[in-house]
């Protein structure tokens, strides 16, 4: 005699792909398969959760859990990344494999591909074909693979003050004491005596502080950071340098795009280059950060 | 090639055939006389045009589902075959219009929902012609001829039930409007001829975009290189 | 729910930044009042005209309004393209959208509301004795509009000539609504008031339809 009336809740992997909202619902005992199977909206799923005596969950839900408390060590997999804009093809089988932890700089010319690769990751653009991965270091944690991204523009809102911005993205992530975790942050990128002054009248500076601040709200495992020196001043520079090594120290597994040799490429444990789309170059495989950094390796 | 030219065949014979019948074969209509004729026309453009667009629908989702071009391509091409028939439907209403009422335009309830859903489908065309990136012109286009369509039965809907207090002047007649039997047949016969003429005209302009688009493909990398 | 207090926080954000500026507001109940004005110069209505088309005017002149108000929607997030933010911070792209057309189905009601008593002077229409209903069907109508505006909106903001494009889109699709809305409208304010409960029950499902289809395709309209 089964013991137990379980519900099992699992996804339809089909229609997964198709449309992550409807999941398949079971009714059934622990040890047959489900008899009656319905679809659903997965809104209505979390509802039935409630109330479920039993839980047995059979694939992962649709949609990321909570943020969790402290980085732990992701990595990322790209594996035959393609992306094409109409004929042109911005990624052309891109497979890395970076290491949780590791500080990669991404170089090469304009146009090379930086861009859409750091995108793809940040899951703002959807690659052609090919898969993302977020591997975990330890294999049970469901680790938050939502990465931190900063790009050329702020992407916060030039009408809300700093503080208001944090607390939004704050809040939108679930991190727990949204306002507290906005302080902290302000303070941490030098901006707290700014932090009621709309982000309309900062000073290139402090919007790539604030942008940096927004990125690392939800603390992320993974930060991805597109072109961070550009048009910042030496002083700029440094405090950059000095931001990213704290945040690489602390656990995060950091991806940026870079010109040329500076502070910031000096915190590097490992270069890839990347030309029309493709890896032609890579530290693990021998060729010289240098020749990377100054798009002499091929 | 060859199925290319032997539909294009059976459609043109069709046509033929079903203008002949709606000349020559069909009984001459009590009331209306000659002009009536046109009813064979008007009624088989408005069924194959409905059906062309349900055509780009499906088109529309299977490329948001898929993402394969040539689903794209269908679209495009079902809903350019859809508005050129929609396009006889309102012209030959008031065709039909004029010399049994003199007037040219009535607020006949098919008629105008027939001329709302003109107006969309343009827009969709219109959309197209405003992206110039493929892939999301595809998308986005088809996320909006995903409205549109579901917009078409709330258009009939809407102005069926509330735009016909002012007795206006039906045009064709109701659905029910007793049909002489040859009629029938007659009208069956259009209503065939025009889809089969639609399928051949959509297998075309698919041949077309597809040929456009590697063509663009070939444009763009010369460009870059 | 993580979708409720997603929508919720940027819904609060949306208000948030509209009535600092009340850009938005102003322009929008600004040319509603000229719209109503120019018909009257265009049309010159005597008392019993004005009540039968009085309504259908202040319709149009509501769709008009709303396909200028809902151009900034997504066009403001481009900037400095905080909707990449929004999209990886939000667990359900659909929170975006929803938050969004809540934002505008208030805007657009409020700049009614404000509009009714101008409209009833100038029309010389009792809006009193049927208010309740007159706001249901204006709440009704304008969450039509607001859903379907929702959406073209992020579509348009992709495409060139956005500024001409999105009343194109908008407008033939929001046909049903112009007509249920104008004829239940002109029969609530009629001599002899009538509510049609069958025009209210069509622009229920008309906003259903679409808020679903929104649901169902919304975050392929955010996808790049």
């Amino acid at each position: 005699m089964p013991d137990a009336l379980i519900l099992r809740v699992g996804s339809w992997a089909h229609w997964r792909v198709a449309h992550p909202r409807f999941v398949r619902v079971g009714l059934g005992f622990p040890n047959l398969r489900p008899d009656i199977i319905f679809v659903i909206p997965s809104e209505a799923r979390n509802l039935l959760l409630l109330f479920a005596g039993t839980i047995e969950f059979l694939g992962a839900p649709p949609n990321a859990e909570k943020t969790l408390p402290s980085p732990t060590p992701t990595g990322l997999r790209f594996e035959n990344i393609d992306k094409r804009y109409g004929g042109l093809f911005a990624l052309r089988r891109v497979s890395l494999e970076i290491a949780p932890g590791e500080c990669v700089v991404l170089a090469g010319r304009n146009g090379s591909g930086k861009t859409t690769l750091l995108r793809v990751a940040a899951r703002i653009v959807r690659p052609t074909s090919g898969k993302l991965s977020f591997p975990a270091a330890t294999a049970d944690s469901t680790s938050n693979n939502r990465p931190g991204y900063v790009a050329h523009t702020t992407m916060v809102y030039d009408e809300l003050s700093a503080e208001e911005n944090l607390v939004l993205f704050a809040r939108l992530q679930n991190v727990a004491q949204p306002a507290a975790r906005a302080e902290e942050l302000l303070r941490e990128v030098g901006l707290y005596d700014r932090r009621a002054s709309l982000v309309r009248t900062f000073s290139r500076g402090m919007r790539q502080r604030i942008a940096i601040a927004r990125a690392l709200v939800h603390r992320p495992s993974v930060l991805l950071f597109d072109e961070p020196a550009t048009g910042l001043d030496p002083l700029g520079i440094s405090w950059l340098a000095k931001s990213l090594g704290d945040v690489h120290r602390s656990g995060c597994t950091v991806v940026m795009s870079l010109h040329g040799e500076s502070e910031i490429s000096a915190l590097a444990t490992r270069a890839v280059q990347l030309d029309a789309g493709s890896v032609v170059a890579d530290t693990n495989s021998g060729a010289s950060l240098h020749s990377i950094l100054t798009f002499g390796g091929a | 090639m060859l199925k290319r030219v032997l539909l294009a065949a059976v459609a043109i014979l069709l046509v033929i055939a079903s203008a002949y019948a709606s000349f020559f074969i069909a009984p001459t209509e009590r009331t209306m006389g000659l002009i009536q004729r046109i009813f064979y026309f008007h009624v088989g453009s408005a069924w194959a045009g409905m059906d062309a667009f349900f055509v780009c629908f499906i088109a529309n989702l299977l490329y948001v589902w898929k993402r394969a071009p040539k689903y794209d391509w269908l679209g495009v091409s079902a809903a350019e075959v859809g508005l050129v028939l929609t396009s006889v439907v309102l012209i030959t209403g008031p065709i039909w219009a004029h010399p049994v009422w003199g007037i040219w335009w009535t607020w006949d309830a098919r008629l105008t929902s027939t001329f709302v859903l003109w107006l969309l489908y343009v827009s969709y065309l219109l959309l197209r012609t405003l992206i110039e990136e493929p892939d999301r012109r595809a998308l986005l286009s088809s996320l909006f001829g995903i409205f549109a369509f579901l917009d078409v039965p709330l258009v009939f809907g809407a102005i069926r039930w509330w735009r016909t207090q002012h007795p206006s002047p039906v045009i064709m007649g109701g659905p029910g409007s007793g049909l002489d039997p040859t009629m029938k047949e007659v009208l069956f016969f259009s209503v065939a001829a025009m889809h089969v003429l639609a399928a051949f005209l959509i297998v075309e302009r698919y041949i077309l975009e597809k040929m456009k688009n590697e063509l663009d493909i070939l444009q763009r990398e010369a460009e870059a290189l | 729910m993580s979708l409720l207090s997603n929508t919720a926080t940027l819904l609060g954000k949306e208000l948030r930044t509209e009535f600092r500026s009340r850009e938005l507001l102003t322009t929008t109940v600004v040319f509603i009042l000229v719209v109503l004005i120019l018909f009257s110069f265009a049309i010159n209505p005597t008392a019993e005209e004005s009540r039968e088309f009085g309504p259908g005017l202040l319709w149009l002149a509501i769709l008009f309004a709303a396909s200028l108000m809902l151009q900034p929607c997504f066009l403001r997030e481009q900037s400095n393209d905080t909707l990449s933010s929004l999209r990886l911070a939000v667990s359900d792209p659909f929170s975006i959208f929803l938050a969004k057309l809540i934002a505008n189905t208030l805007f657009l009601l409020l700049t009614e509301i404000l509009m009714l008593p101008l409209f009833a002077a100038f029309y010389n229409i009792a809006i009193l004795p049927e208010l309740h209903y007159l706001l249901l069907v204006l709440f009704l109508g304008s969450l039509g509009v607001s859903v379907v505006g929702t959406a073209l909106s992020a579509i348009s903001a992709q495409a060139r000539m956005r500024e001409l494009l999105l009343p194109l889109l908008l407008l033939p699709l929001l046909t049903p609504v112009l007509v249920v809305s104008a004829t239940v409208s002109v029969s609530l304010l009629d001599r002899e008031p009538v509510i049609q409960w069958k025009g209210i029950g069509f622009l229920a499902i008309f906003d259903l339809i679409f808020l679903t289809a929104l649901w169902l395709f919304g975050e392929y309209l955010l996808e790049e």
